[in-house]
């Protein structure tokens, strides 16, 4: 069973948060509406603390196969971006970035690997700008890599280098879309380290107190 | 022959870029990351630069600077998702001449090659 | 024939478990590590989800299944109070990989790899010799011990199969 709660923060930064992890997730549909020529929108967006041990559970069952494009968040914030779809998923959006009639994409090769890669970068820039910008900090993603793996295996991955840190929890930030009005396999996921939280979360404690508000 | 140098890790983008491109006459020359791009400038000079940002072995903007070394006249402009304020601002004060944030339409990528070429 | 149905206990990360019936079922073995020991004689199983190498100064806390130095002796401890003889043990290993096998700028420390070494440098430590492995790579592996019989089945998103003897 997935464990969660909301997420303990300092108050100021919690409630700013919330609205900016929305606009992020905005940002990233937005991304891939364009990347797609499709209308990508957010279904559902949670922003919780899961314990270190449940995180492989987090995109379901765990031997669940994903093609997952992974954006590390550099140092020294740290953090980890995942947009993983499910393998029918990833031929159908193939198939809508290299603008071919849905069915052509049947084996993710160099191009199409790329195409998901680039895909998952501007989705994942987009999400981090939204942050960035509000906060005032600079959040540089390193170039992405795509996965095709149990998505347990690679969640796991992520839960062992967080634990390296002795931290218990992980800071979990999803969203899933809807394509056209229709639900897809599409999730993204935002694991920000405990240091880009703290340097978020008092960006914007520090943008509130300013006299003009740059928005 | 105007030649435009594109550098960018994704195979896509290069291809996506490179076709609009020589579709609209140009010469194109690629690169896949930012140490090629440096490499690629002082091979073939060409007439503009589009850089992406985030790539393996030297960034773009590693690679702006490295370019304005060998040659402060260079025309270079930044083709990004790495839209954040802040790296907007380094790249400008770091001499880039335009800066277009992915994604993009095709037309603003061909913009901002005639804006770098006058 | 209808066939009987055969309970899973999914074992976590940092857990541990013994058992005498159904399966212990390690799921998506990322850089984490399965330590599978099953005494044939008293038919009693073990498995352990090793997720670092070492548990630091302070101690394993709770969940001694977490690091390799711990979770060797804890485990054979619980296999001791259920019947078994560390003498006996067949020890197999499944795990370790690099999942996120990020090349040039890729900063992930490979904790798989660290993972296996402190594994099997426990087991050592304990005389217990490793039967059969699958580790390293960088592919995931869900990882199966039959507790009744000792077999142990190892799985990867391909779907392909592969028992350990």
């Amino acid at each position: 069973m997935l464990e969660s709660r909301p997420v303990d923060l300092p108050a100021a930064g919690a409630a700013g948060l919330a609205p900016m992890m929305r606009d992020g997730a905005l940002r990233a549909a937005g991304a891939l509406s364009e990347m797609s020529g499709r209308c990508i929108e957010t279904r559902s967006i949670s922003l919780r603390a899961v314990p270190l041990a449940d995180l492989p559970l987090v995109a379901g069952d765990p031997e669940r196969p994903v093609v997952a494009v992974h954006l590390g968040v550099q140092e020294p914030h740290g953090g980890h971006i995942l947009l993983a779809l499910s393998e029918q998923m990833a031929l159908r959006l193939v198939d809508m970035l290299l603008a071919q009639p849905a069915g052509t994409t049947t084996s993710l090769d160099e191009m199409e690997v790329s195409a998901l890669a680039e895909t998952g970068n501007v989705a994942g820039a987009a999400f981090l700008t939204a942050l960035a910008d509000r906060a005032r900090v600079i959040l540089p993603p390193t170039p992405p890599l795509v996965f095709h793996e149990m998505c347990g295996a690679i969640l796991q991955t992520l839960a062992a280098e967080l634990a390296l840190s002795e931290q218990r929890d992980a800071v979990v930030v999803e969203t899933e879309f809807t394509c056209d009005d229709e639900s897809v396999d599409v999730a993204f996921f935002l694991f920000p380290a405990p240091e880009m939280v703290r340097a978020v979360a008092s960006g914007l404690v520090e943008g509130s107190d300013d006299a003009c508000s740059r928005d | 022959m105007t030649t435009i140098l594109i550098a960018d890790d994704a195979a896509f983008m290069r291809m996506r870029c490179g076709r609009m491109l020589a579709d609209h006459g140009f010469t194109v020359v690629e690169a896949e990351n930012g140490r090629d791009a440096v490499a690629k400038y002082q091979e073939h000079r060409p007439d503009a630069v589009l850089l992406d940002i985030t790539m393996p072995e030297l960034d773009g903007l590693g690679a702006l600077r490295a370019i304005r070394d060998i040659d402060p006249d260079a025309r270079v402009g930044m083709v990004t998702a790495l839209g954040q304020q802040a790296v907007v601002v380094e790249a400008l004060q770091a001499g880039a001449r335009d800066f277009v944030v992915k994604p993009f339409q095709a037309d603003r990528v061909l913009e901002s090659v005639q804006k770098l070429l006058r | 024939m209808l066939a009987a149905a055969t309970s899973s206990v999914a074992i976590g990360l940092g857990e541990m478990a013994v058992g005498r019936q159904g399966e212990l079922v390690a799921y998506s073995l990322g850089s984490c590590v399965a330590i599978c020991l099953f005494d044939p004689l008293t038919r009693v199983a073990g498995m352990a989800h090793v997720v670092l190498p070492a548990a630091p100064e302070k101690g394993p806390g709770d969940t001694p299944g977490k690091y390799a130095d711990t979770a060797v002796p804890a485990l054979l401890d619980a296999l001791r109070r259920a019947g078994a003889s560390p003498l006996r043990l067949r020890c197999h290993l499944a795990g370790g990989a690099a999942v996120l096998a990020l090349g040039g700028g890729g900063k992930l420390p490979n904790i798989g790899e660290r993972n296996v070494v402190a594994v099997r440098g426990a087991l050592a430590a304990a005389r217990l010799r490793v039967l059969a492995e699958l580790t390293g790579g960088t592919q995931g592996r869900t990882v199966r011990l039959h507790a009744e019989t000792g077999r142990v089945r190892v799985r990867t998103v391909k779907g392909e199969e592969v028992e350990l003897c």
